[in-house]
């Protein structure tokens, strides 16, 4: 497979979850502001564009974090590259230039939505609420990622796509952790006042993992209880180390199905990011949470850049050359 | 009627590793009114299989790949086409046969300004210079093929590829391709369709290497597309070996593709264009045409 094609299928999966994610990510904090009349701007607006990772940038171009501004960054803008709509642009292009390996429907689907949206007003967001859009890009997003599954053989094109999607999953999960942890430390860890934990339900909703909590029986709601779920459970397909399991499974294949060379070392990084998670979970109780957290998000980054240099590394990339066009010349007679 | 066998040779030299070529070349004559196209093969070294479809416009595409690491690509072409010149000549009409909408419908795409091809002020201020005066299209565009040709010095290295028709009027200098990409704004601007040709030239009695060439197509009503050529007025066209048509040079580059990798240290080009025996094994056998694609 050319390393540009890989490529391409890695950052569809990525960036169609990313999507899925700021979208999440919306719906929750301003259903919390409906819900709780005394959640500031501090509380809900500013960590929603921290936890996208965008700060910076989104004080460069506006005043004030608030629910305006805030949600059209985060659905439409286009100055921001991690916007749902700027992420949704980025897997159609990706996606469309691999076109023939994606199942039809998984195509149409995605160009469907790309165009759904473009055609969308600006004024619709702030007119009918953030519902319908929220809504729209994650039914579609979990679309998507059926139409994969099911429409696609499981080969080195699939496990490119997936390992995007679960790096992306792994990494967004433990930002959003760490925020949440940095904004409402507990100074008990195990009895948090009700608003607080108010908040860290709401993080378990933000990662579509409400339900799931419950269902586990994870029993007593607690900041520790909850950090401990989204970290470790071997069984929630959103929990930390279930999506680097799933990007280890993914290498493995990719190692056999020769798509990738020296994927060991990289194979050395998953185990020890792994261990690292497994041996710490008990962070979350002894304050060593954050440190555990931003340790995470670094190993994802730089699990990222292993699986550029095995993968889509073009030799001339690491001579720092790049993708060129051919030399045209004029006819002349 | 002339036999062509044409040679089109492509040579990149990369300034060290180049890999992961992906490229479309669009070398491969069409049938056509006026040309019949006996035999066709393009070949590609470091070997990789060429895959042809047709483009939005009717021309024959070439496709390939090089995945692994090259430090030179090569890509013959070879043709042998049968050329006749003009079916007809443009029948007389005026201009208001141009303004039927199903027809400028049809044509759209020969009538809208495009990349390369477009009139502003500059190309306005040239045309009111230059306007041929006949009210009879025939007659108008063969006017105006002599005054773009009077009125572009042919010179080589003064444009690009990419040189938009408002400069090449500013420096009235270019060369082939900038006459047909002024010609046909001249004609588009006019509300007359026009499109251009790329393709090779045969010239006779002319030992030099030969190059690609581009000329001009323009729509006459009641005759349909004929071609002109700017830099060489009123062309014997038995000479002219039509390869592709586009809106303009940006739709029928002869090649184009990407790869990563080094820089291109250099780009050679050689057509060679030979007349061969109309009817092979007349005269002796001893000029019979070689079977292309067999022979290098």
């Amino acid at each position: 497979m050319l390393a540009r094609v890989a490529e391409s299928l890695y950052w569809t999966g990525r960036m169609i979850e990313r999507a899925d994610t700021c979208s999440r990510l919306l719906e929750v904090s301003h259903a919390m502001t409906r819900e709780r009349a005394a959640a500031g701007p501090r509380e809900v607006w500013e960590p929603l564009v921290e936890i996208t990772g965008d700060l910076d940038r989104f004080l460069a171009t506006h005043r004030r974090a608030d629910e305006r501004s805030v949600v059209w960054f985060l659905s439409f803008s286009p100055a921001n590259p991690n916007s749902v709509m700027s992420c949704i642009r980025r897997a159609r292009r990706n996606a469309h230039g691999v076109r023939e390996l994606l199942p039809t429907d998984m195509w149409e689907t995605l160009n469907g939505l790309h165009m759904e949206l473009r055609g969308w007003p600006p004024s619709r967001i702030t007119r009918e609420g953030v519902y319908p859009f929220c809504r729209l890009v994650r039914r579609t997003s979990q679309l998507l990622q059926g139409i994969a599954d099911q429409g696609m053989r499981h080969d080195a094109a699939w496990w490119f796509l997936r390992a995007g999607r679960y790096l992306e999953r792994a990494e967004k999960t433990a930002r959003l952790l760490e925020i949440r942890y940095r904004l409402v430390a507990p100074r008990e860890p195990a009895v948090a006042a009700p608003a607080d934990l108010h908040a860290w339900h709401r993080l378990l909703r933000s990662s579509g993992a409400d339900e799931a909590f419950l269902r586990a029986g994870g029993g007593l709601v607690s900041p520790a209880s909850i950090a401990r779920f989204l970290l470790v459970d071997a069984r929630f397909p959103r929990s930390v180390a279930y999506c680097l399991d799933e990007v280890g499974r993914g290498v493995e294949e990719l190692i056999a199905d020769g798509a990738m060379r020296g994927g060991s070392e990289m194979l050395g990084l998953l185990a020890l990011t792994r261990d690292e998670l497994l041996g710490n979970a008990a962070a979350a109780r002894n304050g060593r949470l954050a440190w555990l957290l931003d340790h995470v998000q670094r190993r994802c980054n730089e699990i990222d850049v292993a699986l550029a240099a095995s993968c889509f590394a073009y030799p001339s990339t690491r001579e720092g050359g790049a993708q060129r066009a051919q030399a045209a010349r004029q006819a002349q007679n | 009627m002339r036999r062509l066998l044409a040679r089109h040779r492509t040579e990149f030299t990369y300034d060290g590793e180049a890999r992961e070529s992906t490229n479309e070349v669009r070398l491969c004559p069409v049938r056509h009114a006026r040309q019949r196209v006996l035999s066709v093969s393009v070949r590609v070294t470091p070997e990789a299989e060429v895959h042809h479809h047709r483009d939005a416009f009717g021309n024959d595409v070439g496709w390939f790949q090089v995945e692994g690491p090259h430090s030179r690509l090569l890509v013959e072409a070879e043709a042998l086409v049968e050329v006749s010149g003009h079916p007809v000549l443009p029948a007389p009409a005026g201009f208001a046969a141009l303004e039927d909408p199903g027809l400028r419908d049809r044509l759209a795409a020969f009538l809208l300004p495009s990349a390369l091809v477009h009139w502003p002020e500059a190309v306005d201020y040239f045309a009111q210079g230059l306007e041929p005066g006949a009210d009879e299209v025939g007659r108008w565009l063969v006017d105006l093929e002599e005054a773009v040709n009077r009125s572009i010095v042919y010179e080589r290295g003064h444009t690009a590829v990419d040189t938009p028709v408002e400069r090449v009027v500013q420096a009235r200098r270019g060369v082939c391709q900038d006459m047909a990409h002024l010609f046909i704004a001249l004609c588009r601007r006019r509300g007359v369709p026009a499109r251009y040709v790329s393709g090779w030239l045969h010239q006779a009695g002319r030992d030099d290497p030969a190059e690609s060439h581009a000329w001009a197509e323009a729509w006459a009503p009641g005759t349909g597309w004929v071609e002109f050529d700017p830099t060489h007025p009123d062309p014997d066209l038995t000479h002219y070996v039509r390869v592709a048509v586009g809106r303009d040079y940006g739709d029928v580059p002869p090649f184009r593709g990407t790869y990563v990798g080094a820089p291109t240290e250099r780009m050679d080009v050689h057509v060679e264009i030979r007349e061969v025996d109309a009817a092979p094994g007349a005269a002796g056998g001893a000029d019979a045409p070689p079977v292309p694609g067999v022979s290098g």
